[in-house]
């Protein structure tokens, strides 16, 4: 790189393969890499001369790409550092969402806004052999969601019984009133009430008041959950957030920032 | 758009300003207070022609807040816009990305992403709403958790949206049943700015229990119904000095007047 006059050298567009990269909070160990695979990836970028980074790309996962594990975020890499700003490190950089593929039902699709990486330093340093490079935030970014999980499904409270166990496959336990239930049929037996419990990261519980006697009672669900709390990067995208990922789902942004001179 | 994180280039050297969050309508709103230490960040540059790039971040709680009351919160622009409408008009075209929430502590974290414009033309800004900008919205939001008594049959709980909502906007979970009374269906009534009815068919008798509602709405009627305001989003009297801390993230450019 170098400096002309007031500018830099300008890039042409170009392709680029960004690798993705699993990020924790300070002291919380070591997630387990994702691993793309044979993900379909389209990405390009340039530089203009006045040092303008223009980035887009789309990431389609495939059915050999792993997600790893344990993760707080997921960061993408940029082609080129930025040159970060002081202050206000969250400011949007552009466009960008998440999808999940065409043979899901529903496809769920959720805008997200792009920034750089928070300084998650303490992850950082094993990127380049053990060595600490306190500016290696500067090469990825980051995105934020608006909603922390969403998920849906259907179930049924079988006869002779008065509850059901729902996986809800949630990044984290949900809070109640995030949760909608919609019976689609009646049992003989009158419910009394309809209540949930048993909350987890896993799990919920519907429940009547008395057992069902007689009949079933059969119920659509759907939890579109805000971010968690008490988590830190509850509001950045990972591998779960905000649903599980997998094969066929997408990743796509553009974004523009100002590259590092 | 979105420079993102430019620090100087061809388009002019990076600029600190004074920026300020207020809040406006067309009678007399009341206005935000922040603490003398709250995030606060303005800088701009503005190029040869005119073009003005700016990033605004107010980051507000930690140290105090006092959200005020009006029609919508405004931002303080570096430099006045050449507003395309014309003088004393709305101008409600997009000038950016920019996204609200509160975060870090209490359930739940929020994140809304709303769009920037120039500030509509507010009686109390006095004609000078080419030097602010607003925030567009999608939604509102309110939530909470409440207690269903032994009797009677229905409990009123206060909600902070400020406006009259759809009861098909607001989703309640029992969590809990008591007594052998049947007490669905359950419905909802009186609702009101500030309130809204739970009623079972019958009393829960043996034992209090506790429901989770949340309330989702779009935004309500009226010029200012769509804008970031001291109730919308959500009601940023949630922001505390304990937390949840609120910030406000704006990323602009325009052509200065």
């Amino acid at each position: 790189m170098s400096d002309i006059l007031n500018g830099v050298r300008p890039v042409l567009p170009q392709s680029f393969v960004p690798s993705v990269r699993a990020f924790v909070a300070l002291g919380d160990g070591t997630p387990t890499q994702p691993a793309l695979g044979s993900a379909t990836i389209s990405a390009t970028w340039s530089r203009d001369a006045l040092g303008l980074v223009r980035y887009s790309g789309i990431i389609t996962f495939a059915s050999d790409t792993t997600f790893g594990s344990g993760d707080r975020l997921w960061g993408v890499r940029l082609p080129w550092p930025a040159n970060r700003s002081t202050n206000g490190a969250d400011l949007p950089i552009g466009t960008a969402y998440v999808a999940e593929g065409a043979s899901d039902s529903p496809r769920w699709t959720q805008l997200l806004v792009p920034t750089l990486l928070d300084p998650v330093n303490s992850d950082l340093t094993t990127l380049t052999t053990g060595a600490y490079v306190n500016d290696e935030q500067d090469r990825w970014m980051q995105f934020f969601t608006a909603k922390g999980g969403v998920a849906s499904g259907t179930a049924t409270i079988a006869q002779g019984t008065s509850s059901i166990t729902v996986n809800h496959g949630l990044p984290f336990a949900p809070q109640a009133y995030d949760i909608q239930i919609m019976p689609t049929g009646s049992p003989t037996t009158a419910p009394r009430i309809f209540y949930v419990n048993g909350i987890t990261s896993t799990q919920f519980v519907v429940n009547t008041g008395v057992s069902l006697t007689t009949g079933t009672l059969p119920f659509s669900w759907k939890a579109v959950v805000e971010p968690d709390s008490g988590t830190t990067y509850s509001l950045l995208f990972g591998s779960k957030k905000p649903w599980t990922l997998a094969s066929g789902h997408s990743l796509a942004w553009s974004v523009v920032y100002e590259g590092r001179r | 758009m979105n420079r993102g994180v430019i620090r100087s280039s061809s388009l002019g050297d990076w600029q600190w300003y004074y920026t300020e969050l207020r809040t406006a309508s067309d009678g007399t709103p009341t206005q935000p207070t922040l603490a003398a230490n709250a995030r606060r960040v303005g800088r701009y540059t503005i190029d040869a022609t005119g073009h003005v790039v700016a990033q605004i971040q107010f980051g507000v709680g930690a140290n105090g807040f006092s959200p005020g009351a009006g029609s919508a919160y405004v931002v303080k622009l570096p430099v006045p816009a050449r507003r395309i409408t014309g003088p004393r008009t709305q101008c409600r075209i997009p000038i950016g990305a920019a996204m609200t929430y509160l975060s870090f502590v209490n359930a739940p974290n929020v994140n809304v992403p709303v769009v920037p414009t120039l500030a509509d033309p507010f009686t109390s800004l006095g004609g000078d709403e080419d030097n602010w900008a607003q925030m567009i919205c999608g939604e509102l939001l309110d939530w909470g958790t409440a207690t269903f008594p032994t009797t009677p049959a229905n409990v009123t709980v206060n909600h902070n949206l400020g406006v009259t909502f759809d009861p098909a906007d607001l989703n309640i979970v029992f969590k809990g049943d008591a007594g052998t009374n049947v007490k669905f269906p359950f419905w909802v009534t009186s609702i009101t700015t500030t309130q809204f009815t739970v009623n079972t068919r019958a009393i829960f008798s043996a034992a209090t229990v506790d429901f989770d509602w949340k309330i989702q709405a779009p935004p309500q009627t009226g010029t200012y119904g769509n804008l970031v305001s001291p109730t919308a989003p959500w009601a940023w009297s949630r922001v505390s000095g304990s937390g949840p801390f609120g910030q406000f993230f704006l990323e602009i450019e325009y052509d200065a007047a």
